[in-house]
């Protein structure tokens, strides 16, 4: 086949935005059906917390959670009993409003054998960080991964800290240049907190224990009695600076032990997780109001209760989190590529292909749970994805919850006023052919 | 894709302006390029010159006589937006400026670009035929101003003669207790128009006039109001006929298509009841 239309290409959450919405969309169908709260029929097929770790259906292996909890919390926050009150009241004027639900799990930094069972050229190994000191004590790391827009600098300067103690000014994060960097698949399915973060904290832990035999000799006591805290080796009658240790090794290496290990104040360590992964997942939850005859759709409140595991910096998680809703709020409700008869992409400019603005974005209410990872070096999570993942399914349940009595079952994206006007005005017109049918 | 080659010139008169366009029968005047400068990158429209008219300094002038507003075709949609130009009508234009694109946008483009481009998803053809507006033009004949109802005679197109200049517009002052009502319908802030509807409504003289920006067509001006007046009127938010309303539309030629049909009367019922609140 010739074509030149582009194939599916890497993308936060890709081919799991689709996957998501085919479930959750279809889960809120079966539940009007069924006449039940779409909520109730989650909370009924959801794995419980006693159940992880869980081997699913199709051999994924969840590492843990409380999915049941982060739903209920969702519920709570965007107080569904006060929207359905509301819903019955009506509004006063001429919109709908609609409440709907989304859930996902993101697995993240899987490895070797899933790759490798999937028979495709791409199967990451161990993930590798070299990491030395610089003759002034400072700290420069160096992973084969990159940082555009995660935020690693600060995260990865975060786990170092937390073994050896470094104020963060001197810690330096090189990432992501095949000329300086060790090998990497790079920064893809959420990895690098789990992968980069485990490598980073292996190669910590090697530098540390050479730390610490160092400043045993420089204070003249046995390694078993000195340990490491904030940027000091400290003996029973005295301390040196971790920049002492740094100006010896580089500058005076004659007061080294001789028995030093060669390999300096520089290593390179790797690390590998359980290949199955972790599964970070959440609850997201809109409330919409859709005009009726203009087809805009208001998202009037959103909410999302995500478990990343142990969150090694909150506020970069709440990034991820805003950046990745607004992503799908998106691919909810704007981004769209056409095509004409002849093929030709409609959508080839940001004035045609529409991308949410600051103005298009709710105030995203977001709660955290913080369930370990049985398998990670920190107990965390990878979870850069995941906002993006559930947006298009919880804002579809919404509009289709404002539209059920009328009929309306939107379930093409990005849902466009056009879609919603021309699905009220076929479902009018299918109530009132039933209408004639029934009068004869 | 990048522009073809062409020249510029920056002329320090109008005369000169409209000469320099008289002579080169394939150039484009460039006012503050916001709808030219991408036209010319996509290679939509591909020029020999550019007149460049943003030094003339008439063009910047702003006046007010007693019974109107006169702006200068090189005042910004930012200069509007930011109250730098008297009001003419109850800061209804500061509200269209704001409307349009994004503040980038504002600073450089002009109220007579917009004019002269006419493109019917822009943002102030409605609003100033709504207002009874006229169009100042300058060529190498002399000057000339026409309502700019019939300035305007469809989509990206007006009555400027090859050699002509958009000079300024003429907006007549709102009399005492006359309401502005406006409603842009677009997919997200600053989009070009889905939609906009303009209503200005004389209690006083018991005069409804709405105007439609259809997006696809000049603006529609609706004059048979009369038969709009539902015997509910007094509801608040359904003050007009919407089923009149709709046929009113297809009869001054909008498309049938259900939802631009349903979005410009939706936008033409908000601006009522503004207007009429």
């Amino acid at each position: 086949v010739a074509t030149n239309k582009p194939p599916i290409l890497p993308y936060r959450g890709v081919a799991r935005t689709g996957v998501c919405f085919a479930l959750e969309v279809t889960l809120d169908a079966l539940a009007r059906e069924l006449e039940i709260e779409p909520c109730d029929l989650r909370l009924r097929s959801l794995v419980r917390p006693q159940q992880m770790p869980f081997d699913n259906i199709t051999q994924r292996h969840f590492d843990s959670g409380n999915y049941p909890q982060a739903l209920r919390r969702a519920m709570e926050m965007i107080k569904l009993d006060a929207v359905r009150a509301r819903q019955r009241q009506g509004e006063t004027d001429n919109r709908r409003i609609g409440v709907g639900f989304a859930m996902y799990c993101e697995q993240a930094g899987h490895g070797t054998s899933v790759y490798a069972a999937w028979g495709i050229p791409f199967v990451p190994g161990h993930e590798q960080c070299q990491a030395r000191f610089t003759p002034d004590g400072g700290l420069e790391l160096r992973i084969g991964a990159h940082s555009h827009g995660q935020g690693l600098e600060t995260t990865l300067s975060q786990v170092a800290h937390s073994i050896l103690g470094l104020p963060h000014a001197r810690i330096k994060l090189v990432h992501g240049d095949t000329a300086l960097t060790p090998y990497s698949t790079g920064t893809w399915g959420s990895r690098c907190m789990i992968m980069s973060g485990g490598a980073v904290a292996a190669a910590c832990d090697a530098l540390a224990d050479r730390l610490r035999r160092i400043g045993a000799k420089l204070l003249q006591v046995q390694p078993e009695q000195v340990r490491l805290d904030i940027g000091y080796v400290h003996g029973p009658n005295g301390r040196v600076a971790v920049e002492e240790i740094a100006r010896t090794w580089y500058r005076r290496p004659q007061d080294l032990p001789p028995d030093v290990d060669p390999g300096g104040l520089e290593v390179t360590a790797g690390y590998k997780g359980r290949d199955s992964g972790t599964f970070s997942y959440a609850a997201h939850a809109a409330v919409v109001a859709v005009e009726l005859d203009t087809g805009e759709v208001d998202i009037i409140d959103y909410v999302v209760v995500e478990d990343g595991g142990v969150l090694v910096n909150p506020m970069i998680v709440d990034g991820q989190i805003y950046g990745g809703t607004a992503q799908g709020i998106g691919t909810a409700l704007y981004e769209e590529m056409p095509y004409d008869a002849q093929a030709q992409p409609l959508g080839s400019t940001l004035s045609d292909y529409l991308l949410p603005g600051p103005t298009e974005v709710p105030n995203i209410r977001v709660s955290h749970m913080e369930t370990p990872s049985p398998y990670t070096r920190f107990g965390q999570k990878g979870l850069g994805e995941g906002g993006a993942i559930a947006p298009p399914a919880a804002i579809a349940n919404a509009i289709n919850d404002a539209l059920k009595d009328l009929g309306v079952e939107l379930l093409v994206l990005p849902i466009t006023p056009r879609r919603i006007v021309e699905a009220l005005a076929e479902a009018k017109k299918a109530r009132f052919g039933a209408a004639k049918e029934a009068a004869q | 894709m990048k522009a073809v080659a062409f020249d510029y010139a920056r002329p320090a008169t109008m005369m000169a302006a409209s000469r320099l366009l008289a002579e080169h029968p394939g150039a484009k005047v460039l006012a503050g390029g916001q709808t030219l400068g991408p036209m010319l990158n996509l290679r939509l429209v591909q020029p020999t010159l550019l007149i460049d008219i943003t030094r003339i300094a008439d063009l910047a002038r702003v006046a007010e006589t007693g019974d109107a507003v006169i702006l200068g075709s090189c005042v910004t949609h930012a200069a509007i937006e930011d109250g730098y130009v008297p009001d003419p009508a109850a800061g209804i234009l500061a509200r269209v400026a704001h409307g349009i694109a994004s503040r980038a946008v504002r600073t450089r483009g002009t109220i007579g670009g917009s004019i002269a481009h006419a493109d019917p998803v822009a943002d102030w053809l409605s609003c100033l035929i709504a207002l009874s507006a006229d169009v100042l033009i300058s060529g190498v004949d002399g000057r000339r101003e026409m309502p700019l109802r019939r300035f305007v005679s469809g989509a990206m197109t007006t009555s400027l003669q090859a050699n002509e200049i958009v000079a300024a517009i003429r907006i007549p002052k709102l009399r005492r207790g006359v309401r502005v009502g406006y409603a842009k319908i677009c997919r997200k802030t600053g989009e070009f128009a889905e939609a906009i509807g303009v209503a200005v409504h004389d209690p006083e003289r018991y005069e409804l006039r709405l105007v439609a920006g259809t997006g696809k067509s000049a603006p529609i001006v609706i004059n048979d109001v009369a038969s709009l007046w539902t015997k509910h009127s007094s509801a608040a938010d359904r003050p007009l006929d919407r089923e009149q309303l709709r046929r009113c539309l297809l009869a001054a030629g909008h498309g049938s298509d259900i939802y631009n049909l349903k979005v410009c009367v939706g936008a033409l019922e908000r601006a009522a009841v503004e207007a009429l609140r």
